[in-house]
């Protein structure tokens, strides 16, 4: 099954909360990521959807200098597994779905 | 680390797919495993780390003062002599001071696993993990983007958050419930 890509904004309470919003095509995905906002990975197949962000993060980076955090660990956190630029510029996270992690 | 181990981080940016796909399944099995653990010992911590580790994710706020993000200090007064240590954090409105208060023994900073992906120019916080050492002696353990890992074993700890934004974003995170200085 296909992945689906959004818009997505990250909670500012702590809670680690992603909550999708519009779907996207890829290249707007990219272009997102390029101007430093937060994009999220959607669909049934965990696997594809941490390779699609990866691949958007690679494109949205001139480096390809990406690293992947595991979802946050403090008590209450919802986050979602993601990748960013290890040194911003960009700045923003490109999250994926995962088997017990869903976007809200 | 006892949960979110260097290694298991490391893994999870190995170029090996399948690497990854076992440090996934490990991180999520650490994110039950360290939730159980602080639920264990939640009741014995100082109120002020329980509130801490609830409320305040420190994950990619800038850590000052690398390659020795520690600063320790000895204070004397008539009581005696105590040794403390700070952590000052750059979050995305405050700057963060953690006070670690009658250091048990000097903080430590270790790094054994060496990634690619860890880099020394942009030293951000990761994760962190609170424990309980014995009875009224707790550690506090953080693994930042460049693979080190600071340890501090101590006897009491405070936090305080300095604000770095102007008065309009102070009301929006009043408005979200973030009070905007506040010290426990």
């Amino acid at each position: 099954m296909a992945c689906s890509y959004h818009e997505a904004v990250l909670a500012t309470d702590g809670s680690g909360d992603v909550t999708k919003g519009a779907g996207i095509g890829r290249q707007i995905a990219v272009d997102r990521r390029k101007a430093g906002n937060d994009v999220v990975v959607c669909g049934a197949d965990p696997k594809e959807n941490r390779r699609e962000a990866r691949e958007i993060e690679i494109a949205a980076s001139d480096t390809g200098n990406y690293i992947l955090h595991g979802a946050h660990s403090s008590p209450g956190a919802n986050a979602l597994n993601h990748y960013q630029a290890i040194a911003p510029p960009p700045h923003g996270h490109c999250f994926y779905e995962t088997k017990g992690r869903k976007a809200k | 680390m006892k949960f979110f181990t260097t290694e298991l981080f490391a893994d999870l940016n190995s170029q090996d797919e399948d690497v990854v796909d076992r440090a996934e399944e490990k991180w999520e099995a650490a994110i039950k495993g360290y939730r159980e653990h602080f639920r264990k010992i939640e009741e014995k911590l100082p109120r002020s780390l329980v509130q801490f580790s609830k409320n305040v994710s420190l994950h990619d706020s800038r850590v000052m003062s690398t390659p020795n993000p520690v600063v320790t200090l000895v204070a004397t007064d008539d009581t005696g002599t105590r040794n403390s240590a700070i952590i000052s954090v750059m979050h995305e409105h405050a700057e963060f001071y953690l006070i670690y208060q009658d250091l048990v023994e000097p903080s430590r900073v270790t790094h054994s696993v060496d990634c690619p992906r860890f880099d020394q120019r942009n030293v951000l916080w990761l994760y962190d993990e609170v424990g309980l050492a014995k009875s009224g002696v707790f550690s506090h353990e953080i693994l930042l983007s460049n693979g080190d890992v600071i340890h501090v074993e101590f006897r009491g700890f405070r936090y305080t958050q300095r604000l770095i934004v102007g008065p309009r974003a102070a009301v929006e995170m009043e408005a979200a419930g973030q009070p905007g200085l506040s010290t426990a």
